[in-house]
Order: C-alpha cells, then sequence, then structure tokens
C-alpha cells in the first residue's frame, strides 16, 4: 500500500470523525487530531521500518517511500526547514493539513497562515509578480465562514507581502483580542514575533519593550530581542530588568536567525540601560529663544528638514516659543508695522492672524507625522499659562482633528450598522483592526483625556456593531474579539457602567 | 506638504527679497517667464531653505499674483524674512551612538534613538524570517 493510499483513507476516517461537530466541540476535535496522528506514527513508523530494511537490501526504490514516508511523519518539521525558507506558498499549504495536532480546530486558517507566511519569504522579482499567489489566499480566505486568529495572522502577513505595514500592524495587533481558544498560541506567537521585528526594522527599541508587554505568548526571538531592548532603553515595563550577559548568550542560543542576530547580540552585551528620559513638562530653566523672526523661522526649516523619526517634543515645543518671543518683539511688530502701511495696510495683525493659523497648521502636521504625543504643548504652568501660546495652538488643532476622525470613522460604522449593510467577514475584520489602530493612535497622540472623549463614541458604536454581529451574522469570533478589546479598555479607563457590560458580552463566548 | 509655506514662498520663486518694489516684482518675474518660455536650465529651479524647487512658469505667474494683493504679500514676507539659502539637513547633535562592534554596514549617520541603541535596521524583517532573502 502505497503512502499517499494510506494518507487518503486515515484522512477520510478523520473527516467522518469530526464532520458535522460543532465549534463547541474543539477539545474533543484536537483529542481526534491526537489519536489520529498516533494512529498515522504507528502505520507509517511501521512502514518506513520496512523500507529502511529494504533500502539496506540495495533495494534503491525504497528511497522515495522513506523520504515521502518522513514528509508525512513529520510535516511541521518539512514546513519549517524546508518549505517556508524556499517560499513555496502552495506545497506549504497542502502540507500544513497533515499538521493534525498543531492546528487541531483552524486546519484551514492554519494552513492559510503557512501559506502566508510562505509567500512572504518568497523571492519578490516584480511587483505584480506575487499577485497569483495572494489572490490564491484570498480565495481561500474568502471561502471560510468564519474567521478564527491564524486565518486573521495570515491577513496580516498578507497586507505585509503587499507591502501595506500599516494594515499589517492594525491586523496582527487585533489578534491578540482573540478567545484564547480561538486562536492557537503559535499564531499568537508569529504575530508577536512579526510586530516586534518590525519595531525593530524601524529601530524603534522602545516599542519592543512596550510591545509583547503583560502575558502575551513569545517565541524564542521576541525573547532574544526583547532582552536586547532591556539593554538599550529603560523599558516602561518596572518588572522587565536588564538581562545578564549569560542570559542573553542563553536566549540568543534559543532564537533562530543566529548569525543575522549575532552583531545585535554584541552590541546589547556592549550596552547598558539608559537613565529614564527626561519629564515631558516644559523645562523651566532652559533658555528663552532669541526673539528674532528669522531665528525662529529656520528653527522651523531645520524641524522640516529633519525625518520625522528623529523629531522630539521638546524640539518642536522650542520651536513654539521662538515664534511666540519673535512675534511678540516690539522689534518684529514695529517693522511689520511699517511694511503694512508701506503696503496699504491698517496694520500687522490679519497677517499675524494668519501666519499663526499656518504655524499652527505646519507644527499640526508635524507632530502628526512624528506621532509625538501632545500633552507637552497643552502643558500649563501653575499660574494657568501655557508653555507656548502656539504649541498650544497647534496641539488643539491636532486634537480637534484627531476626535473628529474617530467620530468620522464611528458614524460610519454606525450608518452601516443601522442600514444593516453587510460586507464579507475578512473586510469586517480589516474595518475593525483599521479602527482599532485609530483609536490606539489617537489614544497614543493625545493622552489620556482624549482617550476619554473618544472612548464615549467608540464604544456606543463598536458595541452595537459587535452585536450585530454576534445576534444575526454569528461571527462570534470576531465579536467576542471586540467585546474583549472593549472590556480592557473600560477596566483601563475605569468606567464601571461599561465595565459590566462588556463582561457580560465576552461571557457570551465564541 | 508640509513646508509649503517656504518651499512655494512667492519671494522665492521669483528670487526676491521681502523688501522688493512693485517694479522689481514685475520686472523679475517677467524675465522668469520669457527664460522659462526659451527652456534655459537657470530658470528651471530656485533655491528655498528647504533645498532647490523646481520652477514652472505656472507657478511663476500664480507668485505675482499673490504679491501684487498687498494683503497676501505681508504674510510672504513674514515667511521670507529667513534667506533662500539651503539649511543643512540635520540639526548639529551633542553625541551619536557607539560604533557597531561587528562593523555592521546597516548603521545610518543619525540616530534618533536612545544612545547605544542600534539605528534602524530595514532588512531586519528579510533576516529574521518574514521577508526574502537576497
Amino acid at each position: 500500500m502505497s503512502v499517499g493510499a494510506l494518507g487518503i483513507i486515515v484522512w477520510l476516517i478523520y473527516r467522518a470523525l469530526v464532520h458535522n461537530r460543532p465549534a463547541s466541540e474543539s477539545g474533543t476535535r484536537g483529542n481526534l487530531g491526537l489519536v489520529l496522528s498516533i494512529v498515522v506514527w504507528v502505520l507509517v513508523g511501521g512502514m518506513m521500518l520496512v523500507w529502511a530494511v529494504q533500502l539496506r537490501a540495495g533495494e534503491l526504490a525504497a528511497l522515495p517511500k522513506l523520504l515521502v514516508g518522513l514528509v508525512v511523519l513529520l510535516p511541521w518539521p518539512t514546513l519549517r526547514l524546508v518549505l517556508l525558507p524556499l517560499g513555496l506558498l502552495r506545497t506549504a499549504y497542502y502540507l500544513s493539513f497533515l499538521c493534525l495536532v498543531r492546528f487541531q480546530d483552524d486546519r484551514r486558517g492554519g494552513a492559510l497562515l503557512v501559506g502566508a507566511w510562505a509567500l512572504l519569504r518568497a523571492p519578490q522579482r516584480a511587483a505584480t509578480e506575487s499577485e497569483p499567489a495572494l489572490r490564491f489566499l484570498e480565495k481561500r480566505l474568502h471561502r471560510l465562514k468564519n474567521l478564527r486568529g491564524a486565518a486573521v495572522v495570515a491577513m496580516g502577513l498578507g497586507a505585509a507581502r503587499r507591502g501595506e505595514l500599516e494594515a499589517a500592524r492594525a491586523l496582527l495587533e487585533s489578534a491578540f483580542n482573540l478567545d484564547p481558544a480561538a486562536c492557537p498560541q503559535w499564531a499568537l506567537e508569529l504575530a508577536g514575533e512579526w510586530l516586534t521585528v518590525d519595531a525593530v526594522a524601524q529601530g524603534s527599541w522602545s516599542k519592543v519593550c512596550a510591545r509583547d508587554s503583560g502575558v502575551r505568548p513569545r517565541s524564542p526571538l521576541t525573547r532574544f530581542l526583547r532582552a536586547c531592548a532591556a539593554r538599550f532603553v529603560t523599558p516602561a515595563e518596572p518588572t522587565l530588568a536588564p538581562p545578564s550577559d549569560l542570559a542573553l548568550t542563553l536566549a540568543w542560543l534559543r532564537a533562530p536567525h543566529r548569525r543575522a542576530t549575532f552583531s545585535l547580540l554584541q552590541r546589547a552585551r556592549l550596552s547598558r540601560p539608559q537613565p529614564a528620559p527626561p519629564s515631558p513638562a516644559a523645562p523651566p530653566g532652559s533658555p528663552e529663544p532669541a526673539p528674532e523672526l528669522p531665528a525662529a523661522l529656520r528653527e522651523l526649516a531645520l524641524v522640516l528638514l529633519a525625518p520625522s523619526s528623529t523629531l522630539t517634543q521638546e524640539q518642536l515645543l522650542r520651536v513654539c516659543r521662538g515664534f511666540d518671543a519673535a512675534l511678540r518683539s516690539p522689534a518684529t511688530l514695529r517693522h511689520l508695522t511699517e511694511r503694512a502701511l508701506s503696503l496699504g495696510q491698517a496694520g500687522p495683525e490679519e497677517a499675524l492672524r494668519e501666519l499663526r493659523a499656518q504655524l499652527a497648521a505646519l507644527i499640526g502636521a508635524r507632530l502628526r507625522e512624528a506621532a509625538l504625543p501632545i500633552d507637552q504643548l497643552l502643558a500649563t504652568s501653575p499660574a494657568g499659562q501655557p508653555a507656548s501660546e502656539l504649541g498650544a495652538a497647534a496641539a488643539q488643532a491636532v486634537r480637534t482633528q484627531l476626535l473628529e476622525e474617530i467620530e468620522q470613522a464611528c458614524d460610519a460604522l454606525h450608518d452601516r450598522t443601522t442600514d444593516k449593510r453587510e460586507l464579507p467577514v475578512e473586510d469586517e475584520w480589516r474595518e475593525w483592526a483599521a479602527l482599532r489602530a485609530r483609536y490606539h493612535r489617537v489614544s497614543q497622540l493625545g493622552g489620556l483625556t482624549i482617550r476619554r472623549l473618544a472612548w464615549g463614541p467608540l464604544h456606543r458604536e463598536v458595541c452595537n456593531w459587535a452585536v450585530w454581529l454576534w445576534n444575526e451574522r454569528r461571527h462570534k469570533v470576531l465579536a467576542n474579539a471586540v467585546f474583549r478589546f472593549l472590556l480592557t479598555e473600560a477596566e483601563e479607563l475605569q468606567d464601571d457602567s461599561r465595565i459590566t457590560l462588556a463582561r457580560k458580552n465576552v461571557n457570551c463566548g465564541i | 506638504m508640509a513646508g509649503q509655506c517656504f518651499s512655494e514662498n512667492p519671494f522665492y520663486i521669483l528670487g526676491l527679497r521681502p523688501d522688493c518694489s512693485r517694479a522689481d516684482l514685475e520686472r523679475e518675474g517677467q524675465k522668469l517667464l520669457a527664460m522659462l518660455e526659451l527652456k534655459l536650465a537657470a530658470a528651471g529651479s530656485y533655491p528655498t531653505p528647504l533645498g532647490p524647487m523646481p520652477r514652472t512658469a505656472d507657478s511663476v505667474r500664480q507668485a505675482m499674483a499673490e504679491l501684487r494683493d498687498p494683503r497676501r504679500r505681508l504674510v510672504h514676507e513674514l515667511w521670507a524674512q529667513l534667506p533662500a539659502s539651503p539649511l543643512p539637513a540635520e540639526p548639529p547633535r551633542p553625541a551619536g551612538p557607539p560604533p557597531d562592534p561587528s562593523g555592521s554596514s546597516a548603521a545610518p549617520a543619525a540616530d534618533p534613538h536612545p544612545a547605544g541603541a542600534p539605528p534602524p535596521w530595514p532588512q531586519a524583517r528579510a533576516a529574521l524570517g518574514f521577508g526574502a532573502r537576497r
């Protein structure tokens, strides 16, 4: 009997056993997978012994059978060590169905994830080259009735392959709100690993520390990168002590891609954690900028020229204070008045007002590009004076924009829920991931005050939408992930009335 | 574009100082339009504090129109207080990151990140299993 025929028979038995079982019987299905794996191991292992004896006797025909048997017995190592590095999407996709224990209840989702991962590693010579492969995955994704964790992570990796890194980040982050029963741990590890590697690619080591905090599952590579980050920056998480040299080396030894990360290990061994960054409050003793308009303009031009990732709140505050001083200085006002009169204008007030508005818009745009929090610009002195009038105006403009964006997104969701306009489940998930990422960005930039302001409309619309998904459309996994997010957020904001509701919704299960 | 007030300032487009007269404005504008008509390379771009920008006949006409309006001109004068000469791309920094002991090639000059932390590593995704190796 050939291995193929045996595989088909075993597969049919498995299908017959698990067919039409409800999702709630996930444990039973997982146990069946384990039992079936043992059966396959006993049968194929026995046959492999026979083939090994035949090979030893000089029968070369037994060699391919042995190799096929090896693949059947060890599908996951074959995937990880051979097919994924080679980027063989379709082969990886189909072979992953042999991973009976690892993928347990989400075989199709697991296969999609393996396929997306293989595609991510496939060489891409032209922009359109991966289109057929992406279509292959999209088609199978569309066939899924209910998305679970592995499929969500697959969508994230697919977005990364298309170069849509923001979408990939949003989708992979959203996977962490899933019910643990709906998302295999290794899929979450993979999502966390991609996000950590992405932060490393951006050089954002503080994000490496911040990300992956809490109870998220961590892969060996994530652990190593996190250990390096703890050496490079002072982590916000007080429990994350910088590792010793030995611990760092052990983490490196456990992680894959050791050759690529060796220089990182060396660098981390030489580094010691840096002192905590200064308090975001306005530095009281900092020198007042020179009250000259050209000097202030020069500072602004330098800020515009600098890459946004290098900007700090202090730099922008300094620019704002420079303009405050320059536009208040008698010399500037005298010069402007003279110019206004020579041009036949009543005075410079209107031009100054317009200049301030342009400056506030420019600084606000820069704040957003650099993803800097606005709290320092909104900070006031004990006497109630803002650190900078221009800075406060820029921060207010950003604050208004952020709240408007969230309200628009919530309104769109409200309209869709009221009109019962359905999207395919994968698009529902994409929309949720985008909204979640937007809310996160608003919270990050705006601080606690804006987070509280955005929370009200977000909760109302998102909760109604998720209830619709749960009650009528039966997308329980997605709805439950949304309820979990709402619960976490309500707890963090200490919104007692909504905590009770969110707990009740989360307890409805998947 | 964030720096439009600098990069599209009519005074920079016309190559004039903020205290120029109306006659200077008309003369310079007509001269530039003629040069652009003849496709002279010297008229093809203009310096700004953010670096050279391309100059077109449309932008010259628009700049002249803006400066003919006294109210608009006063706002543009404020922005043009900074001379048009390009500024250095990077502000001076007090200290750089320590050198990479392995001599890794991925080390840009500017380090926005905490001292000691490695700079961005754009190839990280490919090197660590999330992209195609070249």
